[in-house]
C-alpha cells in the first residue's frame, strides 16, 4: 500500500509533467523542422494581422467546424470551454489564489458561491457532454464507422476523470482544499509527500491518477490537436 | 458491403437499343452505337432525327459523315473539332447548322462512332460545349404529336422507338399516312375508317394488317394526327 | 511484384512522411475523427458507405504510419489505431484513392483544417510508384509529356487550328481581322489555356483574342505552338517528378518568348500549380514575368469600363460553377462573376458558392476516367446535378476543361437539357468588336 501511494503521489506526478512537457517540445521541434510547401485554402486573410484573427477566431469559436457540423459544434464547444473552465479552476486546488480574489475585492463568501455555482455547473456539464458526445459516436454513422478503440479511450478517460472529480465536489463528506494545497506545496519544493494523509482518500488518489495518465497519453494521441491545431490552420490559412 | 470496384462499373453498365426503320441496334451508356460495325444509312437517318436534324440529312451531311468513316476505318482515329472542320472547308457556325448538338456529340454519334474509341483518341473530344439533343417532336400525355405540321416521315420511327417495338408500316403503310395527311390538311378533320379503305381500295382487314396498333391509335397516331381529331 | 516487394515499397514511401511535408505528419497525429469532413464531402453526400468516409480513406496510409512510426502503434498495435499493410488490399487501396476528387472541401470545415486531399494525393503517389495509376491517367500524362499538350496534337496542326480561329472569328465579325500571335518573342502577355480550348472548344480562346483586340493590344500577346496547354496531370497521380517536368517547359518557353505576364487559361489546376505551387514554392527560382488568370486580366478590363456587351446574345438562364482549384485553391471567385454579369442577361447564382462550392464530382483527374463514370455520374456528382437544377439554368458555365467534362457527362447521364461550357466562351458571343456582338449561328 504505501508503495502503490509513492508511485501514484510521489512518483507519477513528476513523471508525467516530464512526459508531458518532454512530448510537446518533441513534437513541436519535429513539427517545425519538416519543409511545409505552400497550401494556401482561400478566403485566406490577406496578412499577418488577419491570419492572427482569423486563428483567433478558430481557437476561441471553432469556426470552420461552426459552419461545417453545427450540432457537434455546440457539444465540442461546450466541452471545450468548460474543460478550459476547469482548468483554470484548479488553480483553486493547488494554491490559494483566493488571496488574489480578495484583493480584487471578493468575499470568501463569494469565492465560495463561485468555485460552487461555476465550479459545480462545470462539473455538470463537461459530463454530459461528454456522455453526449460518446453517444454522438455510437449513433451518428459517419463518426461511428471511423471511431476506433482509442477514440473511445479518450473520451472514457475524461468521462471517468470527471466522474471521480465530480464524487468529491458533489460528496456530503466536505473535501479540504487546503490538505491538496500543502500537498501540492510539497511537490512543487521537493520535500517528501509520501506520508501525507490526502493520499489515503481513495477517490482522489484515483482522479489525480488518471489525469496524469491524461497529460502523458496526449503528446502519443489525437489529443495532440490542442498543440497541433495552431499549426495545421497557418498551413492552409496563410497567404 | 458489397466492393463497388472498376471493374463491376464496367460489366453492369446499362446497354440500351434502339431502333430504326425496323432495325435494333444496339447503344453503350452514352448512346453511341456499340459495337460501331452495325452502323448502316438507316441508323445514321433514324439517329440524325433523334439528334435534331430536321428534313433529313443532306449531302453536305453526307460528305462530312463519310470523312469522319474513313478516318475511323481507315486512320483509325477521330480528327479534332478544328481540324475536322478545316479539313472539310467548314466554319464553326457551318457545323452547327448541319449537326445542331455539335461534333462529339451530333456528327461521331450519327457516324456510328462508339464514345469509348472517341475518349481513347482523345479525352478533351467529350466536353465539346454544345446544346444537348431536344425532344425531335413534341409528343402530348397520350402519346400524339401535339402539332401535326412537325410531322415527317422520321416521326414514324420515333414512335416506334418510344414504343421499343420493331414495328414498321412499310412502304404501303407509308402510303396510307400520307393520304391522311392530306386529307387531313384538306378537311381540318380525321376520316373514318370506312373513308381511308374505299380511297385505298383496302379492306378492313387488310388495313389492320398494316397497323396491328389499330386505326386511331395506330395509323392516325403514325401520320401525326390530333388526338381529339 | 511480390506481395513482400510490394509491402516493402509501400512501407518504405509511408515511412517518408516523417521527413515529409510538415502538413502530412500532423495530419497523421492530430485527426479527432469527429466526421466533419463526411459531412461535407461529395463523395460522402453522394452515398454515405465507410468506404467514401474521408476519415477512413485517409486512415488507409495513417494505419501503416501509426504501425512503423509512432512508439504507441509499434507497441498497442490496434488499441492505437495502427495496422500493418496487407498487400491484398492494394486493388481496393488505389480504388480509394481515386474515388477523392481533392476538392479540399474537407478542409474548409475541419475544426483542424486538416485537408485529406493531400493525404489521397500521397496515397495515389504510392500506387504510383508501384505502377497502379490507372492507365487512362498514365496515358494523358505520358502524351503531356510527350507532345506538351493532352491533345496530341503538333506545333503544325496548332498553327494551322490558330489560323482557321482568325477566319472564323473574321466571319463572326463581318471582316474585322482578330489576331491571334503565335511564338512573338517579345511580346508582354503569354496566353496558356488547356489545349481544349484551343482545339475542341475554341470559343474561349476566340474569347480571349477578341479582349486583346477591344483593348487595341492585338500585337502585345502571344501563344505557343509549343507550349499551349497547362493541364498537367503529375498533380493528379501524385508524380511529383513528371509535374514538374510538365511545368518546366512551360516556364522556360516563357523565359525564351521574354514576357512579362504568363496569362493562364480556364484550368484550375494549371492555374493552381503554375501560381500557388510553382511561383509560390519557387521551383526554378525568381521569375522574370508575372502569373495572373486571363479572367484576372478580363475583369480588370471590364471593372475599367473598356469593354461592352450585348447582353442579348446571352439571354438564356446562366450558372456559374466555381472549379475548386480556382475557388478554394486559388481565390479567384468574383472575376469570373464579374465576366458573367457583363456579357449574361440572366446570372444565377448556386447555393453555396465561391469557396464553400462543392466539387463537381470530377476533380482530381478523375473526370478523365471513363472507367469509374458510373460512380461519378451517381455518386460524386449527385450534389453538383441537385445544385444546378435548383437555379434552373440553361447553361452552366466553369472555368475548367476537367469540370466541363463531367458536368457534360453529367447532364447527358441524366437526361437534362443543360449546355456546359466556358466563360470566356460566353464573353465571346457577347462582346462588342467596332460596335458589333458576333453574328454567331446558334446551334438551334
Ligand atoms: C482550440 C482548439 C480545439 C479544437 C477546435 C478542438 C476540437 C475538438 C473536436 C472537434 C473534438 C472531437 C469531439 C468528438 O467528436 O468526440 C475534440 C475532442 C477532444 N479535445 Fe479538443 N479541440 C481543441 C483544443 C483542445 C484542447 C486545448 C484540449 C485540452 C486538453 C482538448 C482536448 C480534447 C479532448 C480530451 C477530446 C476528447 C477526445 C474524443 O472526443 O475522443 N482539445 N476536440
Ligand atoms: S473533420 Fe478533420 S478531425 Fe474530423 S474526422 Fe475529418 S479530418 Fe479528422
Ligand atoms: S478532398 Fe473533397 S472529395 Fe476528397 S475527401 Fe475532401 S471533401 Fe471529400
Amino acid at each position: 500500500m504505501e508503495a502503490l501511494k509513492f508511485l501514484l503521489g510521489v512518483f507519477l506526478p513528476y513523471l508525467a509533467l516530464l512526459v508531458f512537457v518532454g512530448g510537446m517540445l518533441y513534437r513541436l521541434a519535429r513539427w517545425k523542422k519538416l519543409a511545409s510547401p505552400p497550401m494556401t485554402l482561400y478566403p485566406a486573410p490577406p496578412d499577418e494581422a488577419g491570419n492572427l484573427k482569423n486563428l483567433l477566431k478558430e481557437t476561441l469559436f471553432f469556426k470552420s467546424l461552426f459552419h461545417g457540423d453545427r450540432w457537434l459544434w455546440v457539444l465540442a464547444w461546450l466541452f471545450h470551454v468548460v474543460l478550459a473552465l476547469i482548468f483554470v479552476g484548479h488553480f483553486r486546488v493547488f494554491t490559494n489564489v483566493d488571496a488574489i480574489f480578495m484583493k480584487m475585492g471578493m468575499s470568501e463568501q463569494a469565492i465560495l458561491a463561485m468555485s460552487g455555482g461555476a465550479g459545480g455547473a462545470a462539473g455538470v456539464i463537461i459530463l454530459v457532454t461528454a456522455i453526449v458526445l460518446l453517444v454522438r459516436r455510437l449513433v451518428v454513422q459517419r463518426a461511428r464507422e471511423i471511431t476506433s478503440v482509442a477514440d473511445y479511450f479518450a473520451l472514457a478517460l475524461i468521462g471517468l476523470i470527471v466522474f471521480t472529480g465530480d464524487i468529491m465536489r458533489f460528496s456530503s463528506e466536505h473535501f479540504d482544499l487546503s490538505d491538496t494545497r500543502s500537498y501540492f506545496a510539497g511537490l512543487a519544493t521537493f520535500s517528501n509527500v509520501a506520508g501525507d494523509p490526502l493520499l489515503d482518500n481513495g477517490v482522489f488518489l484515483l482522479h489525480m491518477t488518471l489525469a496524469l495518465l491524461l497529460f502523458m497519453y496526449i503528446p502519443f494521441s489525437k489529443i495532440l490537436h490542442l498543440g497541433g491545431f495552431f499549426f495545421t490552420h497557418q498551413l492552409i490559412r496563410k497567404n | 458491403m458489397p466492393t463497388p470496384s472498376w471493374i463491376r462499373f464496367q460489366v453492369e453498365a446499362q446497354l440500351s437499343e434502339i431502333i430504326f426503320s425496323g432495325r435494333s441496334y444496339k447503344l453503350d451508356e452514352w448512346g453511341f452505337l456499340d459495337p460501331p460495325d452495325q452502323w448502316d444509312r438507316d441508323f445514321a437517318n433514324g439517329m440524325a432525327i433523334v439528334q435534331g436534324i430536321r428534313g433529313g440529312l443532306g449531302p453536305a451531311h453526307w460528305s462530312f459523315l463519310e470523312y469522319l468513316r474513313r478516318k475511323f476505318h481507315e486512320e483509325n482515329t477521330i480528327p479534332l473539332l478544328v481540324v475536322a472542320c478545316m479539313e472539310n472547308r467548314l466554319h464553326l457556325s457551318d457545323l452547327r447548322r448541319l449537326f445542331p448538338t455539335g461534333y462529339h456529340r451530333g456528327a461521331c454519334r450519327i457516324a456510328g462512332i462508339n464514345y469509348d474509341f472517341i475518349s481513347s483518341v482523345n479525352l478533351w473530344h467529350t466536353y465539346e460545349t454544345a446544346p444537348p439533343a431536344k425532344a425531335p417532336y413534341d409528343i402530348d400525355q397520350v402519346g400524339f404529336l401535339k402539332d401535326h405540321r412537325q410531322w415527317d416521315p422520321g416521326f414514324v420511327d420515333f414512335i416506334q422507338q418510344m414504343g421499343g417495338s420493331s414495328y414498321h408500316p412499310g412502304k404501303e403503310g407509308m402510303k396510307i399516312l400520307l393520304y391522311l395527311r392530306r386529307r387531313y390538311r384538306d378537311t381540318g378533320t380525321v376520316p373514318t375508317v370506312f373513308e381511308t379503305c374505299t380511297a385505298n381500295g383496302l379492306g378492313l382487314e387488310e388495313l389492320g394488317k398494316l397497323f396491328p396498333g389499330g386505326y386511331r391509335r395506330g395509323a392516325c397516331r403514325l401520320a401525326g394526327l390530333p388526338f381529339l381529331g | 511484384m511480390k506481395p513482400e516487394e510490394m509491402k516493402e515499397k509501400v512501407v518504405s514511401s509511408i515511412k517518408a512522411i516523417e521527413k515529409a511535408p510538415r502538413s502530412m505528419q500532423m495530419y497523421m497525429e492530430i485527426c479527432a475523427k469527429c466526421g466533419t469532413c463526411a459531412s461535407v464531402c461529395p463523395i460522402y453526400f453522394g452515398k454515405p458507405e465507410k468506404r467514401y468516409n474521408p476519415a477512413e480513406r485517409s486512415d488507409l496510409v495513417r494505419r501503416i504510419y501509426k504501425r512503423y512510426c509512432t512508439m504507441s502503434g509499434r507497441l498497442l498495435g490496434s488499441l492505437a489505431g495502427a495496422q500493418d499493410f496487407d498487400p491484398g488490399k492494394m486493388q481496393e487501396w488505389v480504388e480509394m484513392f481515386y474515388e477523392c476528387t481533392g476538392c479540399r472541401r474537407c478542409a474548409s470545415f475541419c475544426p483542424f483544417g486538416i485537408d485529406n486531399s493531400v493525404i489521397t494525393r500521397k496515397g495515389r503517389a504510392v500506387a504510383d510508384q508501384l505502377g497502379l495509376t490507372p492507365k487512362t491517367m498514365l496515358k494523358v500524362i505520358q502524351v503531356s509529356l510527350a507532345t506538351g499538350n493532352t491533345d496530341n496534337a503538333s506545333p503544325a496542326a496548332f498553327k494551322a487550328a490558330i489560323e482557321f480561329l482568325e477566319e472564323e472569328m473574321e466571319e463572326e465579325h463581318g471582316g474585322t481581322k482578330i489576331k491571334i500571335p503565335v511564338d512573338v518573342v517579345g511580346a508582354e502577355y503569354f496566353y496558356v489555356p488547356p489545349s481544349g480550348d484551343v482545339l475542341v472548344n475554341p470559343e474561349a480562346t476566340m474569347g480571349v483574342a477578341k479582349v486583346f483586340h477591344v483593348l487595341g493590344m492585338q500585337d502585345r500577346w502571344t501563344m505557343s505552338s509549343k507550349c499551349f496547354d497547362g493541364a498537367n496531370y503529375g498533380l493528379f497521380t501524385g508524380d511529383d517528378k513528371s509535374m514538374k517536368a510538365d511545368n518546366k517547359a512551360y516556364v522556360e518557353e516563357a523565359r525564351r518568348l521574354g514576357v512579362k505576364v504568363m496569362l493562364m487559361g480556364e484550368c484550375g489546376h494549371a492555374h493552381r500549380i503554375m501560381k500557388m505551387m510553382m511561383e509560390k514554392g519557387r521551383w526554378w527560382g525568381d521569375l522574370p514575368f508575372s502569373i495572373i488568370n486571363c479572367m484576372e486580366w478580363t475583369a480588370q478590363q471590364i471593372e475599367a469600363g473598356r469593354l461592352q456587351f450585348d447582353k442579348s446574345k446571352n439571354a438564356q438562364p446562366v450558372t456559374y460553377h466555381d472549379p475548386c482549384n480556382f475557388g478554394r485553391s486559388c481565390g479567384i471567385v468574383d472575376e469570373p462573376r464579374k465576366i458573367m454579369e457583363a456579357s449574361c442577361a440572366d446570372f444565377r447564382e448556386m447555393y453555396p458558392n465561391r469557396a464553400e462550392n462543392w466539387c463537381c464530382g470530377g476533380g482530381g483527374g478523375l473526370s478523365a476516367m471513363d472507367e469509374i463514370k458510373e460512380f461519378r455520374m451517381e455518386v460524386s456528382g449527385k450534389k453538383k446535378l441537385a445544385q444546378i437544377r435548383e437555379t434552373g439554368a440553361t447553361y452552366v458555365a466553369t472555368a475548367c476543361s476537367n469540370c466541363k467534362r463531367q458536368l457534360t457527362q453529367l447532364m447527358e447521364h441524366h437526361g437534362l437539357e443543360i449546355e456546359v461550357g466556358g466563360v470566356h466562351d460566353m464573353l465571346s458571343r457577347a462582346i462588342l468588336v467596332d460596335g458589333k456582338a458576333a453574328e454567331r449561328v446558334s446551334y438551334d
